[in-house]
């Protein structure tokens, strides 16, 4: 009675005004309508993932002829994939270490020669500064086969002739990582070091630091948001790359993660039975954890840094 | 800044490079910094670069032993039927994916360019995606289409009795493909999705009551209630039927549907946020202004929005375009020796001794995508200044 009563005063209610039922149902329906649909978008991005979560946790011996869909039973439950796939005999969690060392090394050195080099594009004026930010923006637009096969070559001949070991060695990577993450390192930190006003940098130089110190101890603690985005999608990207750690690191103990991933089979042991798609989808997931992880912490960061490109043209 | 002008000894080398680099006190500085960034461009890009075109004048019959021939490489390739079926596949890989990406991408970025609850939660699953290897993201994907009824695609097939077997979609065999079928299924999401849109956009603009839909809308939603009747009706019959018109059964050359689906599932979100971003530094005025004039949604969307967006739209277009073109991991994953893009050609020549050559198909590739990003930055830009 009383909800009745309360509809119809606000009805006569100026407040609310005629027609106020109506507008809430139009706006509830709606709203309905835009959630189904923002629903579909996060079912598309993440339900392939979570279906392989939930695939990683069942136990191959319940597995039958037929498909096993959510949810799965307490029977059909099992972490054996998982201590399969941690089994340093697997290789994956030694690609892991390898892929973390390669990425954070490339992350570091790539971000240190980025920014240095974009403080200085971007607040000093010289004659070359356009063509050479060009030329190093221009660097997105290279095929890695363009670099990588006469850099193998190159490789194959210092080998032969010094006897420098690049084939099979982190280095021999983390060189030309550096160079296809360096077009969007400059970009990045050239947008950001462009934003910091020239007037703070006079004014140190008039309290007498060098050129140097004003970049160490004025520039860089004001950067560190910007440099920790660029890191940030370096690392991801590093972590991620595939065409060059397979040309380069095929010895077992140097794979990185997606190379040894590209290797892993999924056979048992024998006397246990199990389905090598279970075994590849823990496989899947204890790869992807670090990098799910890095996303749900720093997803603002990484969103600014994806779209800074695409908005400034 | 200060400037002093540098002394006169500007005849001399380090005088011309201090006019290059500043001719500023500066000039010192600018150097040390920069140096690591020019160590790495000639070591890492001018110099492979140089010995890339180089090396593709000769042939590598033993690792340490190179011959001279002249353009031998490149005729050797433009006679190899291979090379051109592996350019054609890369061409149709570019074009269907981006395309497909691009159309997504929009209608994500359309839905959500306003504020909500749940941002976060789906600006969070909009990344991952994009964050996985394509490696995981092919593995997920190869089971998802995997040959025995232990996959879902095959088991859901199965259970709707859309096929009697399991059909095998990664196994380098061609897969039947009932051309109707696909396209009642296409119709049927992508007129579902429309509908439902249009549905949202009349009720959020009229009202439930007065619903007021145009000849086109109602087009559409004729076509979503058709082809949901169609889909229900003609798979089971397709088959028999696929004898009558020879069109409607084609074969279809193995892992497409796989490749494709892992590649517009890696990418949309990604393309999406793009074009996200560049909705959001559309003023809202604009659309306002438009609105008070009387402009429907589409109007608003054709005259307002889409020519703003054209340049940021063209960046993101631009790098998908390029990424595409050099896809190598999806090709290599599958292990597909019918299909190869032209990266994977380049590669399986280079592991198995052939520098050279592989070589000259890198410099091929890089010329098309040099041809590719003039032809797509003029076209941005043209549009962009009318």
């Amino acid at each position: 009675m009383t909800t009745v009563d309360r509809s119809s005063a606000k009805v006569n209610d100026p407040v609310y005004g005629e027609g106020y039922q109506e507008r809430k149902m139009k706006e509830l329906i709606s709203n309905i309508i835009f959630y189904f649909f923002v629903f579909i978008v996060v079912m598309f991005c993440s339900l392939p993932f979570i279906w392989a979560i939930g695939q990683s946790f069942i136990d191959s011996n319940a597995l039958g002829t037929r498909h096993i869909y959510f949810p799965i039973k307490s029977d059909q439950f099992t972490t054996f994939n998982y201590e399969f796939v941690l089994n340093p005999a697997r290789g994956i969690t030694v690609a892991m270490l390898n892929s973390f060392i390669v990425a954070s090394i490339t992350t570091v050195l790539c971000v240190s020669i980025g920014a240095s080099s974009s403080y200085v594009l971007a607040q000093f004026d010289f004659k070359l500064r356009t063509g050479l930010l060009g030329l190093i923006l221009s660097m997105t637009m290279f095929p890695v086969v363009v670099i990588i096969v006469p850099l193998y070559v190159e490789y194959l001949f210092l080998k032969r002739q010094a006897g420098i070991e690049l084939i099979n060695s982190f280095p021999g990577v983390i060189l030309p990582y550096i160079v296809f993450n360096l077009p969007l390192t400059v970009y990045l930190l050239f947008n950001f070091f462009q934003e910091i006003p020239a007037e703070l940098v006079s004014a140190a130089r008039v309290d007498g630091a060098s050129d140097f110190q004003i970049f160490r101890k004025v520039i860089l603690p004001l950067a560190i948001p910007g440099v920790f985005t660029t890191a940030i999608l370096v690392f991801i990207a590093a972590w991620n790359e595939f065409l060059i750690a397979n040309l380069m690191l095929q010895d077992v103990d140097k794979r990185t993660v997606p190379v040894a991933l590209s290797y892993f089979q999924g056979i048992p042991p024998i006397g246990v039975i199990m389905s090598q798609n279970l075994a590849r989808m823990a496989a899947t997931v204890v790869v992807t954890i670090p990098l799910i992880i890095m996303v749900l912490l720093f997803q603002r960061q990484i969103v600014a840094g994806l779209t800074q490109g695409a908005v400034k043209g | 800044m200060v400037s002093v002008e540098a002394p006169s000894d500007r005849d001399s080398l380090m005088g011309k490079f201090s006019t290059w680099f500043g001719g500023e006190d500066s000039t010192g500085f600018i150097l040390k910094m920069l140096s690591p960034v020019l160590f790495i461009f000639v070591v890492g890009i001018l110099f492979p670069l140089v010995y890339g075109v180089y090396i593709s004048f000769f042939t590598f019959p033993k690792r340490s032993v190179q011959v001279y021939v002249a353009f031998g490489n490149y005729v050797a390739l433009f006679n190899d039927p291979e090379f051109w079926d592996s350019y054609v596949n890369t061409i149709l890989f570019t074009v269907i994916t981006v395309s497909l990406e691009l159309v997504f991408g929009l209608a994500i970025a359309l839905l959500l360019n306003k504020e909500f609850k749940g941002r976060g939660i789906v600006r969070a699953a909009i990344l991952v995606p994009w964050a996985i290897p394509t490696i995981v993201n092919a593995r997920i994907w190869e089971y998802v289409f995997g040959a025995t009824l232990r996959s879902p695609v095959n088991d859901m097939m199965y259970r709707l009795g859309m096929i009697k077997d399991p059909l095998v979609f990664t196994s380098g065999r061609d897969v039947p493909v009932n051309v109707l079928e696909v396209l009642f299924t296409v119709a049927f999401i992508a007129t579902f999705l429309a509908s439902a849109y249009i549905v949202y956009i009349n009720i959020s603009n009229n009202g439930i009551h007065d619903l007021d839909f145009t000849r086109k809308e109602l087009i559409i939603l004729g076509t979503f209630v058709l082809s949901f009747i169609m889909t229900i009706i003609v798979p089971n019959k397709a088959y028999a039927a696929s004898g009558l018109f020879g069109f409607t059964s084609m074969s279809m050359e193995r892992d497409w549907i796989v490749i494709i689906t892992v590649d517009v599932w890696k990418t949309t979100p990604f393309m999406a946020l793009l074009i996200l971003a560049g909705l959001q530094v559309i003023p809202q005025d604009l659309l306002k202004a438009a609105e008070v004039d009387g402009a429907n949604a589409w109007q608003k969307f054709r005259n307002v929005t889409y020519p703003l967006l054209l340049p940021s739209m063209g960046v993101a277009l631009l790098f998908r375009l390029i990424d595409a073109f050099r896809v190598y991991d999806i090709f290599a994953i599958f292990e597909t020796d019918g299909i190869q893009s032209i990266t994977k050609f380049a590669m399986d020549n280079h592991t198995r001794g052939r520098y050279g050559l592989s070589s000259s198909i890198a410099i091929f590739e890089f010329m098309n995508i040099i041809v590719m990003t003039v032809v797509v930055m003029t076209l941005t830009r043209r549009r962009t200044d009318q």
